[in-house]
């Protein structure tokens, strides 16, 4: 009982309008404790560049961070090396997820396939995406392949271990009402397996999703000619710091956009299930 | 021998929002339990007998009237007020005998007079060599001996008992009722119950106190002036059952002595 | 159409599972003895064991491994007190939840390695960038994990503290602690792996020194394909053996308390 029921005191009066008046409060105190840090952090650093505390060259003032980085933005620097590096998640993405979903289905519906290739694939997943690299550097040569091929493997894990641990986990009494519809294989696959395995796939995307944008930066700042990640690693080699805190800044809201719209989708297609984040 | 553990309750209100609505769920509750007495509280899930044993516990407070124990207001949980759970609500992490030592947390002994305490609380509530297992080790009914054994460690005047059985199949929960009324003669502590089981309340109470629901209000009361122990198949435990199951299906408001 | 749920998870090891390795060594051994493909990239087994060999024999892997280790044990300590102490503050304290939480879901936002040019430049370009990295990789999931531990301690655990006349620092060491230790311990699990994978990156990412991640880097500079594979695959034991002895140790602290 207590659990859906919430006091009527923590609320005091009964009016609807000391009720918004109330939450209004309450937002607004959130918003202010939330901006306490930033502008504790944003006083600090204007106070330590104006009286150069520290070199202006290892920590540029506040304004000229704010002033390069619309001048990238307006110049069309950060635009274009933010397209280029999500045209390379995306590609790589895609193909992760059909190679991932293809494969973990296969190894969720059929016993025998898991044997033969289950071990191998968990044996892959020891090796960090990180690690992955030197190697896959050494056999494509830095191109446009190498980007590709890391991302594939820093989104095809999630997509393959939660496909196939989503269909083993569709409970055996389900299977029996298939049954007793006299379900056909692919009617079977369609609307039983599908449905049920389809949370744990958007869960593996976003999973999928966040692995693919880590890795591409890792990968742009060793190994890329254009793209957000080269752009901060070539800031960082002319020791230009401003430009190198506009890049940790996209990179950090770019990030953020995409796990928004996965977590978005996610919701939105898996509503029914109740266990969606 | 003083007996305390008066348990004075008057004219009680309480209101929740649901969905931002407000609803009463107690209305203008009095009651008072006198001290050693057992009072069990019947109604129709939703009544607010939970409710009730709550704020009795100090875990909510009334919006209007006041509760009092041997004179004192009540307004936060006290260890004076023992309280059981209808889930045991044992520390996962701790074992039975570690779990009855929290409840002596406070108490003014050395290390290896708790340690007695325990034991005995533990022999008492017939657990005597589980005092090692973890509580996921336990049966249902033994978890919810220990939890009643935890409860008791700091000596309550008051106990209350929230669906304690509630949860158990039913021959675990009549040998249960069996051992809880042994314990009550052994303690003498004045014992609060709510029930959703008309034949356990009568089998265990000194009186039992009939809730209405929306809002939330004393009924009825019945004494029932059995000797222990009772047998549940007797002649005079029917008849207040039937009587008491009436009122539970129909809106008679009458009061009966047995 | 009726997958086989026998067991549902994952099978055993057996002997079907060794059939796709076989295979790709076979192929591998056999294509690098025919000399087809290129002889840097397709490098025989025997040279890879070979490579292992020189690496433990002139102590130059070993030394690496320990410095690496160094690294990865000491940045873990750092962040995941750091990330129990912050995650305590902002689990145990609403107001502090809200003060800090946003700017720490900001910061999280950042992929990891991302901090590396900054720390590299505020902190030289020896150790104290790659254990600063590796602490911010310990930090975050610690942080994380206790935060959502503490908060997701059950309501009824609480009042059972409530009833008992628990004070607050006694409800958070007895009650809050306890009940949330197995998402604690899986924030540091988490860490450990995120920290492992910090060392070898920060390590390859900014070289000087001695390392697991600088050897990888100077084997891929020298064209050498059997020495990249011996750290790729050391690498990857190391945080296996790490897992488990995180898994099995919190196991043993805190699995005998709870059902399976």
């Amino acid at each position: 009982m207590s659990l859906v029921l919430t006091e009527a005191r923590e609320i005091p009066g009964k009016g609807r309008l000391t009720r918004i008046a109330a939450s209004t409060f309450n937002g607004l105190r959130d918003t202010g404790l939330a901006l306490i840090l930033p502008i504790l952090i944003l006083v600090a650093w204007q106070i330590s560049a104006h009286f150069q505390l520290v070199s202006l060259q290892i920590l540029p003032p506040p304004a000229q961070v704010l002033d390069i980085g619309l001048q990238m933005i307006a110049n069309g620097e950060i635009p274009d090396a933010l397209f280029t590096s999500m045209w390379r998640v995306m590609a790589g993405f895609s193909i992760g997820a059909i190679v991932g979903i293809s494969l973990g289905a296969a190894m969720g519906l059929s016993r025998t396939f898991e044997a033969y290739v289950g071990p191998t694939v968990r044996a892959f997943c020891l090796v960090p995406t990180l690690a992955w690299i030197p190697f896959f550097m050494l056999v494509l040569g830095i191109g446009e392949g190498l980007k590709l091929a890391v991302i594939v493997k820093a989104s095809f894990l999630p997509f393959a271990l939660n496909s196939f641990e989503g269909i083993r986990a569709v409970p055996e009494r389900y299977f029996d009402v298939a049954r007793s519809f006299e379900f056909t294989r692919i009617e079977t696959l369609r609307r039983l397996v599908l449905p049920a395995v389809l949370p744990n796939i958007f869960a593996g995307a976003r999973l999928a999703l966040g692995n693919a944008w880590k890795a591409l930066v890792v990968v742009e700042m060793l190994a890329a000619a254009e793209g957000i990640g080269y752009l901060m690693a070539f800031g960082r080699l002319m020791f230009q710091l401003d430009t190198v805190l506009v890049t940790i800044a996209v990179i950090g809201l770019a990030g953020w956009t995409l796990d928004t719209i996965a977590r978005g989708a996610e919701r939105r297609f898996t509503r029914w299930s109740g266990h969606a984040a | 021998m003083l007996q305390t553990g008066l348990l004075d309750i008057r004219h009680v209100s309480k209101m929740f929002t649901v969905d931002a609505r407000p609803v009463h769920a107690l209305r203008d509750v009095s009651l008072r339990v006198e001290p050693g007495e057992f009072v069990s509280l019947v109604g129709a899930s939703g009544c607010g007998k939970s409710t009730l044993l709550r704020l009795v516990a100090g875990l909510d407070t009334p919006d209007e009237g006041s509760i009092a124990v041997d004179g004192q207001a009540v307004n936060a949980p006290s260890l004076k007020r023992g309280i059981v759970f209808q889930d045991h609500r044992l520390f996962p992490w701790l074992s039975v005998l570690d779990n009855v030592l929290l409840g002596l947390h406070k108490a003014d002994a050395t290390a290896a007079q708790r340690l007695q305490r325990a034991a005995e609380l533990i022999s008492l509530v017939g657990l005597a060599g589980f005092e090692n297992a973890f509580p996921h080790q336990l049966s249902g009914g033994m978890a919810q001996r220990a939890a009643i054994a935890r409860s008791l460690a700091p000596s309550p005047e008051v106990l209350l008992l929230d669906e304690p059985l509630g949860a158990l199949d039913s021959l675990t929960r009549s040998h249960l009722q069996e051992e809880l009324l042994r314990i009550w003669r052994h303690q003498r502590t004045t014992m609060l119950m709510v029930t959703h089981d008309v034949e356990e309340a009568i089998f265990l109470s000194d009186r039992v106190v009939l809730l209405g629901s929306r809002p939330g209000h004393i009924r009825t009361q019945i004494s029932v002036n059995l000797p222990h122990p009772r047998r549940r198949a007797s002649a005079q435990v029917i008849a207040i059952k039937e009587h008491l199951l009436d009122l539970l299906a129909g809106e008679t408001q009458t009061r009966v002595a047995v | 159409m009726r997958p086989d749920l026998s067991t549902a998870g994952y099978s055993g090891l057996g002997w079907r599972g060794f059939v796709l390795p076989a295979a790709i060594l076979g192929l591998w051994s056999c294509s690098s003895a025919l000399g087809l493909g290129n002889e840097h990239i397709l490098v025989s087994p025997l040279r890879v064991l070979s490579a292992a060999a020189e690496a433990v024999m002139d102590e130059n892997g070993i030394t690496a491994l320990l410095h690496s280790l160094g690294r990865f044990i000491s940045g873990w300590l750092i962040g995941s007190a750091a990330g129990l102490a912050a995650g305590l503050a902002m689990g145990l304290s609403p107001t502090a939840d809200r003060a800090g939480g946003p700017t720490f879901h900001a910061l999280r936002q950042v992929a990891l390695f991302a901090w590396l040019p900054l720390l590299s430049a505020w902190f030289g370009m020896y150790d104290a960038p790659k254990i600063v990295l590796i602490s911010m990789a310990a930090f975050f999931p610690a942080a994380l994990n206790t935060q959502a531990g503490c908060r997701g301690v059950p309501k009824t655990y609480r009042e059972v503290g409530r009833v008992l006349e628990l004070g607050p620092a006694s409800t958070v060491w007895r009650v809050i602690l306890p009940a949330a230790a197995p998402s604690i311990i899986a924030g540091l699990q988490l860490g450990l792996i995120a920290s492992w994978i910090g060392t070898v990156g920060s390590e390859y990412l900014i070289g000087n020194g001695q390392g697991i991640g600088i050897l990888l880097s100077a084997a891929r500079e020298g064209n050498r394909m059997d020495l990249v594979i011996v750290c790729i695959v050391t690498l990857a034991f190391v945080g296996l053996f790490f897992s488990q002895v995180v898994r099995l140790g919190s196991r043993r602290l805190i699995a005998r308390h709870l059902p399976s």
